[in-house]
């Protein structure tokens, strides 16, 4: 239904990256679960997300099972990984999590390039087109609403007061490991979900889209909206799932520059007092860098475009970790503040 | 005088050992129902250890912790405080990030009435639990006047009243027995004034006993009806106020430091 209607407005290619926000938005907000909202630092979501794919993706290819349902086996196959996992690895703190984590989703990719029934190395082919923009909206909406919901109640309370303090959620009757591994084996739910509504919208599964980088990817959407915000996750899923798409082009790569240097402009200034002045100069001064860029290094853009990608992508990654810890959902707060007090006329 | 009351915690021949440190050398203390009681002594003699001990987030090394009449020595923080012994931190240890409010509830985790369902799917119960646990909150809040600020951020607040969302964060878990290390640090002397009549007013509202830890004389003289002298680790003496105060090898312990009881 929405996909027709905005197939009206938008390109196919258009409505698939809108599917792949939907897709990203589901992953960044559950591994937000654990690392933003509970302090873990899980660096394996990828392989939460294959096991949900393959295991989708077996049931609907060998027995046909309903994509609802076969996408909720996924989704619990996911979550019992999860438990396995969570039980012995969250005794574990800061970089040994990490590490053990990233150690388990290595192995689930190795895994399943032995696995021969679900195509191994050469990838599972043929999965049925059993998923769509409006499904992926429709999971994407339950699941953000979920999860909101699960971070406003005691549960989101208990996963904070152990990211902000062990020992006194402890002593204040917190289960700290039982909090912690339920975080990890929802986070891992959701990201099966996500997983396969993936496989089943590509058709297509390869156990390298779940190696390192797919979960570093996703662990920078939500550095870069600002972790334990769930708004933040979305944000960052949206900006990490539009911007290599637009790096892919000369224009993309231009208005990407201008959009980095704007934020960067920006974060630099809010630190010191609020001044319209300040940012007219901030304009300008961004606007005049772009006019340079244009003239003078069209060509050099144009033959490293592929690097550029990679470099934008560190330098607003440091610009954001050195200057703004909160993320963009930080910086949206931070700027409405003194806009909206100006508006009010104070 | 100690005879005829009933134990609520009782410490039986406690010791800890850090490697080869003896932090708690065969310590015999009890708290009774409804006690205001005192453990006092020099900076480094234990007292935290032995709060740590109480409270699980230490195994003794020796002898038993006994709480209504169980031996709870070893058991997880949480199990503890979920029987009913709520503490406070000698530095303070807040969830800086959360409001005040957020703070409390935290403690109420253990009493909430609704499970995962119910809290995703925003169920009734949710509701009605939830608002259930704020009311209480909020009635804590308000005994300790600090209600106006339940909405702030923890962090943000000054020192005296983290101090206060502090013991407003134990109080929520509604325990039997609460543990206060060093509440009026860093007060001033207005607030220490307060801060004295809270800990009456705990007492009687709340219906808790409470273990005082506290380096300001005036507070434990003022407040405590019992004291537990500890030095490197072993009790040096134990009694009334004037008891202590003029016990010579208290004064000896602390060498200087005047006792103004």
């Amino acid at each position: 239904m929405m996909e027709q209607l905005l197939l009206n407005f938008l390109s196919s290619y258009q409505i698939q990256v809108l599917s792949f926000i939907g897709i990203f938005t589901i992953l960044a907000i559950s591994l937000d679960i654990v690392n933003g909202y509970t302090g873990q630092f899980s660096i394996g979501h990828a392989g939460f997300m294959a096991v949900g794919g393959y295991v989708a993706a077996y049931l609907t290819f060998y027995h046909q099972v309903p994509f609802i349902l076969a996408t909720l086996a996924g989704a619990f196959a996911a979550a019992f990984f999860g438990l396995l996992i969570g039980i012995p690895t969250l005794r574990l703190r800061g970089d040994y999590l990490a590490i053990a984590t990233l150690g388990f989703a290595e192995i689930i990719r190795v895994a399943i390039l032995n696995l021969d029934v679900v195509g191994g190395a050469r990838g599972f082919a043929g999965i049925a087109n059993l998923s769509n923009f409006d499904i992926v909206l429709v999971f994407t909406l339950v699941s953000f609403v979920l999860l909101f919901n699960f971070t406003r109640s005691a549960y989101g309370r208990a996963l904070q007061s152990i990211r902000e303090d062990e020992i006194a959620a402890e002593c204040m009757g917190v289960p700290t490991t039982y909090f912690k591994v339920l975080a990890f084996v929802i986070a891992a739910f959701f990201a099966g979900i996500a997983g396969s509504l993936y496989g089943h919208y590509l058709m297509f599964l390869h156990p390298n889209d779940f190696g390192l980088l797919r979960s570093i990817e996703i662990l920078l959407m939500i550095v870069l909206g600002g972790m334990g915000n769930l708004w933040g996750a979305f944000l960052g899923a949206i900006v990490l799932s539009i911007l290599p798409e637009a790096l892919r082009t000369y224009n993309g790569i231009v208005y990407t520059i201008i959009v980095v240097y704007l934020i960067g402009v920006v974060i630099s200034y809010q630190k010191g007092r609020y001044s319209l002045l300040k940012w007219i100069t901030g304009i300008v001064i961004a606007g005049l860098t772009v006019a340079a860029l244009l003239i003078f290094g069209k060509d050099i853009i144009v033959k490293y475009a592929g690097q550029m990608r990679m470099i934008i992508y560190s330098v607003l990654l440091i610009l954001m970790m050195l200057f703004q810890s909160s993320g963009l959902i930080g910086l949206a707060r931070d700027l409405a503040k003194p806009l909206s007090r100006k508006l009010r006329g104070a | 005088m100690l005879k005829g009351l009933k134990k609520l915690l009782e410490l039986k021949a406690v010791s800890k050992n850090f490697g080869g440190l003896r932090a708690v050398n065969h310590v015999d203390m009890f708290v009774p129902e409804g006690g205001l009681y005192g453990l006092i002594g020099p900076n480094g003699a234990g007292k935290t250890t032995i709060f740590n001990l109480i409270t699980g987030i230490y195994e003794p090394t020796e002898g038993e912790i006994i709480f209504d009449g169980e031996n709870i020595g070893g058991l997880q923080p949480h199990v503890i405080s979920r029987k009913g012994i709520a503490r406070t931190f000698q530095n303070i240890r807040l969830f800086k990030e959360l409001t005040v409010l957020e703070n409390v509830l935290i403690a109420r985790q253990a009493f909430k009435g609704y499970g995962l369902i119910s809290a995703m799917f925003r169920l009734p119960k949710y509701y009605r639990e939830e608002k259930k646990i704020k009311e209480e909150a909020m009635q804590i809040l308000s005994l300790l006047g600090i209600a106006d600020k339940a909405n702030f951020k923890a962090g943000a607040l000054p020192y005296g009243e983290q101090r206060l969302t502090e013991i407003a964060r134990a109080l929520a878990l509604k325990p039997k027995l609460i543990l206060l290390d060093e509440p009026a640090a860093g007060m001033n002397p207005a607030e220490t004034e307060n801060l004295m009549e809270l800990i009456k007013r705990i007492r009687s509202d709340f219906k808790t006993s409470v273990l005082l830890i506290e380096h300001d004389m005036k507070v434990v003289m003022g407040v405590c009806e019992y004291i537990y002298v500890l030095d490197y680790g072993s009790l040096i003496s134990e009694g009334t106020p004037e008891e202590v105060s003029k016990d010579p090898k208290v004064i000896e312990a602390y060498l200087g430091e005047q006792l103004n009881a």
